[in-house]
């Protein structure tokens, strides 16, 4: 099911892409990055859950945080060596992939609960507001990272890695807490991504931190 | 004139904070480790005091530091320190939060180590920054080799391959940050810093002899350690970025 909604949102976003012009094309290529990234992720995980008889804690907890936020990472590396500066942050790039993982991501959960009864909008609004916002902060912070690179052609690998590292234990905490059995737990995983969005515009507010040339 | 001088004061402020933030991790430690020889058989409770104090200590220094670079502006080395304070503080707390939660020990390699690793990463760039290093400079990897070698022939063949695996690219990260140090072991602006990244390390390797020895007593032995090296490791990027900056 979830390939068939993958599948009537890939096209009709090509068609947009190849319309597109110029940086916009470049961002919207990115969200969809998010749908492919969500589809590769979800095939690794199952297989790896298939195939090493991995517990959904181990799963969860350690894997899919590592697959998921590589993958989603991954075209952000195109910034690394575009010598061309961007009008926008690579931020907002990372951000656009995140988003488009996370859409598809409460796609597949929706179809999975298809058959309860009553309505899943309540359940959709929180997952939006939680966990879409905990994946695209989680890539923001590696675009974070690439702009910081680009800007001042320094710490290129350390800050890639060390980034990338950070996001991923976030990303690992907040499933943590998100599939925790106490309430309290529950409610303190939705207000990571919240806290995070807050430290990120704390750190951008008045920042002006711009696309500059290639890092490398 | 009157710009200059409050930018001088809220300098000398957050100086101070760190001073007596740096003066209690000294306390904490001191009143832990005799804590642990009078009340050692209630070794439970102190290592999660020890974790809490931990956890609180990377939260406080990554989000003060990150203040100190909003107010200063430009100085990358700081934004970098507090980085890899907020990758430490997100694998400790991810490594208290599971065992709470799951009523388990972490299993070892985790994701919680990711984070710790993440810190000396982030660390590297930063100790680049700070000894004035081109990014294309070839590193000389014999003194890398002659730090790193002793702990691997230790480790080789004592556990599964994951977790060999694992300590082996700690070790050698823990090595390169300190052989990233030696550039500016001369240097007495940043003697606090070197004396703090030295402090992690040495915990670290320390944790992971303990772990191997005596489990149990692990991260007892640790937990003082631990917020005593990010103060100095936050005292000495902000004593030695303030050179420049003030």
């Amino acid at each position: 099911m979830v390939d068939a909604a993958f599948l009537g949102m890939i096209f009709p976003l090509i068609f947009l892409i190849l319309m597109l012009k110029g940086e916009n094309r470049l961002l919207m290529a990115f969200f969809a990055w998010g749908l492919v990234a969500f589809m590769v992720s979800m095939t690794l995980n199952n297989w790896l859950a298939a195939g090493f008889q991995i517990t959904f804690r181990q799963l969860t907890v350690t894997w899919a945080p590592l697959i998921e936020e590589f993958l989603k990472s991954l075209p952000l590396l195109y910034f690394l060596l575009r010598s061309r500066s961007t009008r926008y942050s690579v931020i907002y790039f990372a951000m656009a992939s995140g988003i488009g993982f996370s859409i598809l991501e409460n796609f597949s959960y929706l179809l999975n609960l298809m058959e309860s009864v009553g309505s899943l909008a309540f359940y959709m609004v929180i997952r939006s507001l939680t966990t879409c916002l905990m994946h695209g902060m989680a890539s923001a912070i590696v675009g974070y990272g690439i702009s910081f690179i680009r800007q001042y052609r320094i710490m290129v690998f350390p800050l890639l890695f060390g980034l990338f590292t950070l996001s991923v234990t976030i990303h690992s905490l907040f499933n943590l807490y998100i599939n925790s059995e106490i309430l309290l737990v529950r409610l303190i995983a939705m207000v990571i991504p919240f806290i995070l969005y807050i430290l990120g515009l704390m750190l951008l507010e008045g920042e002006g931190l711009e696309d500059g040339g290639t890092a490398l | 004139m009157g710009a200059e001088q409050s930018q001088e004061t809220i300098i000398r402020q957050e100086r101070d904070i760190l001073q007596i933030a740096l003066i209690i991790c000294l306390l904490w430690g001191a009143i832990y480790v005799l804590g642990s020889v009078l009340f050692l058989q209630d070794r439970g409770r102190l290592i999660f005091l020890g974790e809490i104090i931990q956890l609180m200590a990377g939260a406080f220094f990554a989000i003060l530091l990150i203040q100190i670079y909003r107010k200063w502006k430009g100085t990358n080395a700081l934004l970098g320190t507090s980085l890899a304070l907020f990758s430490w503080t997100a694998g400790q707390l991810f490594w208290f939060s599971y065992t709470l939660l799951s009523h388990t020990e972490l299993p070892y390699p985790s994701v919680g180590d990711l984070g710790y690793t993440g810190t000396y990463i982030l660390l590297i760039g930063v100790i680049g920054l700070l000894s004035g290093k081109k990014p294309r400079t070839a590193p000389d990897y014999l003194p890398l080799l002659l730090v790193f070698l002793p702990l691997a022939l230790y480790l080789l063949g004592q556990r599964a391959l994951p977790v060999l695996l694992y300590n082996i690219v700690d070790g050698i990260t823990i090595a390169w940050t300190l052989f990233s140090l030696m550039p500016l072991r001369r240097s007495p602006r940043f003697r606090r810093f070197i004396q703090g990244v030295i402090l992690l390390a040495a915990t670290d390797v320390l944790f992971l002899f303990s772990a191997l020895l005596i489990p149990e007593m692990a991260a007892l032995i640790s937990a003082p350690l631990y917020p005593l090296a990010i103060a100095l490791i936050a005292m000495g990027i902000v004593s030695g970025e303030q050179v420049e900056h003030g």
